[in-house]
């Protein structure tokens, strides 16, 4: 799919204020899953000094350049990006564990961004929790923002305030990632449902993942659960990359752990406790 | 945060239900004022200043009055109630001059 401009790949990033929501599990896994979809995609880490997107992606022990030495001209953008072991058209440019966010500006974001754009269909930018430099630098060059969150106080007050800050720099609304959603508290009153948090941020929603008991296994070994059939929070992930590519897929009806439980939930709320799963 | 809101008076307590119930309506409120990024010094001197006006016009039952901040569908609303016993005498001379 054609970025905004008309002229290549679309970039992408993914940001969320609230650390520890999610946001490198969710960047490897939509990057994954657009790969599985036939995109060339390329996945920067501009988490710089806190690199993590190479562990999740199983990539760590083929890094040689990175980010900051892109943006310091000390090796070819090419020579950064490290390929996938199972997708050839995914390829990951990892930061730098070494210097501090200072080390890139939002002007080398934009560049490197600019020479990424006619060579693939996807840049999927990993944006720093937080609202100071590193995340200005990750949304700089962004034609679209994800926000992630999680269905609970602070990491949903924490997206309203992304959500401002998006608005305000001509990069808004964005669209949501809820995460780690689990159906059983929800149908019990004792989570935000996605109904709620919607209601709360009043953005569009791209995808309802999950919890799921794959995730953490998935980052143990370095592979993104996307690639797990089982997974639900993988279907979630795959959902949200054909909704990114512009397809119109319908958010499913969130199974319960307790079929007898969810039985008894339809049967007292008509059905509308059902949520949607993406 | 919203415990001083309550007391300048701008934020209404609702029924309490399970913890996302509460969740829910915190966030509300929480966000009500993020988004509305005035002090509680700056809410109150908007709520002199709005009364101020009202007054010129009409005799306001100042014990009476009630603002709010609410969130009603998608909107972030400042509502205020505000109760008036009988129009001032000169009301339709004021409303020429501005007029």
């Amino acid at each position: 799919m054609a970025g905004e401009n008309g002229m290549g790949g679309k970039i992408v990033t993914i940001t969320s204020g609230k650390g520890g929501v999610g946001k490198t599990t969710a960047t490897a896994n939509i990057g994954v899953a657009l790969a599985q979809l036939g995109k060339r995609v390329v996945l920067i880490d501009a988490d710089i000094g806190l690199r993590n997107l190479d562990v999740v992606m199983g990539l760590e022990n083929r890094i040689v350049y990175n980010l900051v030495d892109v943006a310091e001209g000390r090796c070819k953008l090419r020579q950064a990006m490290i390929k996938h072991k199972l997708l050839p058209d995914l390829h990951l440019i990892p930061a730098s564990q070494t210097r501090d966010k200072s080390a890139v500006s939002q002007s080398d974001m934009i560049q490197v961004s600019d020479w990424l754009r006619p060579e693939v269909d996807y840049v999927l930018i990993d944006s720093p929790a937080g609202i100071e430099r590193g995340f200005r630098n990750a949304i700089a060059p962004a034609d679209e923002v994800l926000i992630v969150t999680n269905p609970e106080v602070s990491a949903v007050r924490d997206a309203d305030r992304i959500i401002g800050l998006l608005e305000a720099a001509g990069k808004g609304p964005g669209k949501l990632v809820l995460n780690r959603i689990r159906q059983d508290m929800v149908s019990k009153g004792e989570m935000l449902s996605a109904d709620d948090v919607t209601d709360i941020l009043a953005i569009k929603m791209i995808g309802i993942v999950p919890e799921d008991q794959f995730v953490v296994p998935a980052s143990n070994k370095g592979v993104p659960v996307v690639l797990n059939e089982e997974s639900r929070a993988g279907l979630a992930y795959h959902n949200i990359a054909r909704r990114l590519n512009g397809e119109n897929v319908p958010f499913l009806p969130l199974e319960e752990e307790d079929g007898f439980l969810r039985r008894l939930t339809r049967l007292f709320s008509g059905g509308n406790q059902l949520l949607k799963q993406g | 945060m919203a415990g001083l809101l309550e007391r300048f008076g701008l934020l209404k307590r609702a029924g309490r239900g399970g913890s996302a119930a509460s969740a829910k309506e915190r966030l509300h409120f929480v966000l009500l004022h993020d988004r509305i990024d005035l002090s509680p010094e700056e809410l109150d001197r908007m709520k002199k200043e709005i009364l101020e006006v009202i007054s010129r016009y009409v005799a306001v039952e100042s014990d009476r009055v009630d603002f709010a901040l609410e969130h009603r569908r998608r909107d972030n609303l400042i509502v205020a109630e505000v109760p008036f016993s009988k129009p001032k005498t000169g009301t339709q001379q004021v409303g020429r001059e501005t007029g």
